[in-house]
């Protein structure tokens, strides 16, 4: 139905002197910054650790991303949680963006940090941390991490803007890097989920 | 006072009143009755009560509460109905525990306060129940749910939540509409629990409505109890008459799922003003801070794509509605203007009243049992869910409202309560099917059986 027949309809009036204006153009293109042509779905997943450490994936991070990390809390650990973009050896220069859990219960995304501090008696059991990194327009990032309780209930989270998306493009490392000895983060899951290159 | 005096004194509605024809139900039934024992036989527990009696192929064989006036009450209708006195079980609040040892008893309703229902859930299915019938809210805490789930899985037993409002003439009707593609692929839906409660969390102790304003000890009915979850709480507090209708419509738990939600609650006014125009700024209560905001909305995200809007109002004055509304690419149903629109087949941008689309879809279980259902509680649809619970033990099939959908359906409480306290955060949706929901076949009255 014609909207002039609509406006008719609705207003109960024979005619009306509507100019007649041409529609604008319709957007019909993404804008640049979702453009995922080119790209499928991807994931892997971990649940032990590779030899050097490093899991290594191939996830574009420019399209977003996110990771789940599972792992049995222990303040004897001071922080725990996940190194996101780990350079290759050559350009170890750029520091990894280091997210977790602080030893006060606090989230943290490099130098921010959740004002709320989740008491130890929340921390029972398998925790779930997973952060969500969408691309926004001109290379900026906007990251949330969350941390989930045994039951799958949200406890807390932390978003942030500050970063760009190239800042989290490497390989992803685990905080606290004892995992050897008797200190170790107690992990049962890593899984990477976004997009790679179609014919990669 | 007996019953009927008490039932005049009160300010009880229609709807929610029990007043069954005197036909009996399944008279001559000859195949095994349904023993069934009660736990709670206060006021919802008696609608309960009223519709078990009048079934021939039902044996309720022990009731259990620890509020004498309720018991007498409960009795007085036993009496009445000429069926023999089942067991009492009374004296503490773990008097069920011992009602659950009865021999043979396959079966058990719960209507008590919901900070009782998993307790009670867990302990009938560790008693080797394999029905347990709960009224609405599965528990309290996101913990409870997982509990309920676990121990049903691990009993293999039935845990029905006695979803009345699934039942609706209405909604069933809306339900046959969707089922047969009227509507086109279903992208939106509403609904919500619309009801001025002030007078249920408050009243004189005496009367279960208004009165007064009393709470906690001091009140009657749930103004003993229920009031109590506002002063506490900020969520959704009652979502699933809300929900358990749109849920259907969109197969959650079996091939759609709840993904996540966000809930924000408006400042609490209502209770607090309610007390002072009622009993004064000087009456204790009024010095009681409330938690619950008068208006919570809560939007949810579906797997499939489909989202939601919950409303959960009780605190201020408004006629009782749902408000639901079931939409999809080619037309929608809005229950507040009691309005179908469908594209080809409405006049172009102009509701048509429902009421020919409902009678059109009447839903076959109402085409068969309407007569049956007429006078029982909230429009004849607690008729249905008790009915459909009933023939499942009777039959040794699952609940077609199983414990999956109680818990996705009675968590949003929890669920949103954690949103409004981390600022109207979006919360991830648990999957309490562990996977099940993508091979789940629908099993809501599909046809007149029940
Ligand atoms: N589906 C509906 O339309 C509908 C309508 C009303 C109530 N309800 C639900 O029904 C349940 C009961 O509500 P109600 O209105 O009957 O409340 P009510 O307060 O009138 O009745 C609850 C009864 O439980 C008894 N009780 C409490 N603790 C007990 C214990 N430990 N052992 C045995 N009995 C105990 C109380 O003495 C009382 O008689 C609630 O979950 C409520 O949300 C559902």
């Amino acid at each position: 139905m014609h909207r002039r027949d609509v406006f008719t309809l609705l207003f109960k009036s024979s005619s009306f002197d509507e100019p007649i204006v041409m529609e604008p153009n319709p957007v019909i293109s993404a804008p640049v910054h979702l453009c995922t042509d080119g790209t499928v779905s991807t994931y892997r997943e971990w649940t032990a650790f590779p030899a050097d450490g490093r899991f290594t994936h191939d996830v574009v991070p420019d399209y977003g991303f996110s990771i789940h990390f599972h792992f049995v809390y222990s303040k004897a650990i001071k922080n725990v949680g996940l190194l996101v973009g780990l350079k290759a050896k050559q350009e170890q220069s750029a520091e990894p963006v280091k997210v977790g859990l602080d030893v006060d219960g606090c989230l943290f995304i490099g130098p921010h940090k959740t004002e709320r501090k989740l008491p130890a008696e929340q921390l029972i059991g398998d925790m779930k941390l997973i952060m969500e990194i969408s691309p926004r327009e001109n290379d900026k990032a906007f990251v949330k991490l969350k941390i989930l309780d045994n039951g799958g209930l949200t406890l807390s989270t932390l978003k942030t803007d500050s970063f760009k998306m190239t800042d989290f493009s490497g390989d992803i490392g685990l905080l606290e890097q004892s995992y050897g000895g008797g200190k170790a983060v107690k992990w049962s899951f890593l899984k990477i989920e976004g997009r790679k290159l179609e014919n990669n | 006072m007996n019953r009927r005096e008490f039932v005049r004194t009160t300010s009880l509605t229609a709807a929610a009143l029990t007043i069954l024809p005197e036909k009996t139900l399944f008279a001559n039934y000859a195949g095994e009755k349904v023993k069934i024992a009660m736990i709670g036989v206060g006021l919802r527990g008696q609608n309960h009560l009223a519709l078990l009696l009048k079934r021939d192929d039902v044996d309720v064989v022990a009731i259990c509460d620890v509020d004498a006036r309720m018991l007498d009450m409960a009795k007085a209708m036993i009496t009445k109905s000429g069926k023999p006195m089942p067991k009492v079980f009374t004296g503490d609040n773990n008097a069920w525990k011992k009602m659950l040892q009865i021999k043979d008893l396959k079966s058990v309703l719960i209507a008590t306060p919901w900070e009782w229902h998993k307790p009670m859930i867990i302990g009938s299915l560790e008693a080797g129940l394999k029905y347990v019938a709960t009224e609405v809210m599965l528990g309290i805490t996101l913990q409870d749910h997982w509990d309920v789930v676990q121990a049903a899985e691990k009993h293999d037993a039935q845990v029905m939540m006695l979803e009345n409002v699934c039942y609706r003439r209405d909604v069933l009707a809306v339900l046959n509409m969707v089922r047969q593609g009227l509507f086109g692929e279903i992208t939106h839906l509403q609904g919500g629990y619309q009801h001025d409660l002030r007078e249920v969390k408050f009243n004189d102790g005496v009367k279960p409505y208004g009165g007064g304003v009393e709470f906690n000890e001091k009140g009657f009915s749930e103004a003993r109890w229920r009031t109590n979850h506002s002063v506490h709480r900020n969520g959704d507090l009652y979502p699933t008459h809300g929900i358990g209708p749109v849920a259907q419509c969109i197969n959650i738990n079996r091939g759609n799922r709840f993904l996540k939600l966000s809930s924000f609650a408006t400042q609490s006014r209502g209770l607090h003003k309610y007390i002072v125009d009622h009993g004064g700024e000087n009456h204790p209560n009024a010095k009681v801070k409330f938690r619950l905001g008068d208006i919570v909305t809560t939007t949810i995200q579906c797997a499939n794509g489909e989202t939601i809007i919950l409303q959960h109002d009780t605190n201020s004055p408004r006629p009782y509605s749902l408000g639901f509304r079931v939409q999809g690419t080619n037309g929608l149903w809005m229950d507040l203007n009691k309005s179908v629109y469908v594209e080809g087949q409405s006049k172009p941008h102009q509701w048509d009243s429902a009421k020919e689309w409902l009678e059109k879809y009447d839903h076959p279980l109402w085409k068969k049992y309407g007569n049956d259902a007429q006078g029982a509680g909230h429009g004849g649809m607690d008729f249905f869910v008790v009915h459909a619970f009933i023939e499942s033990v009777k039959r040794g099939t699952p609940t077609p409202l199983d414990v999956y959908d109680a818990a996705a359906w009675s968590a949003i409480t929890p669920l949103s309560e954690q949103s409004i306290e981390l600022g109207n955060e979006t919360i991830d949706f648990p999957d309490f099917t562990s996977g099940k929901w993508m091979t789940r076949q629908a099993v809501f009255a599909l046809n007149d059986d029940y």
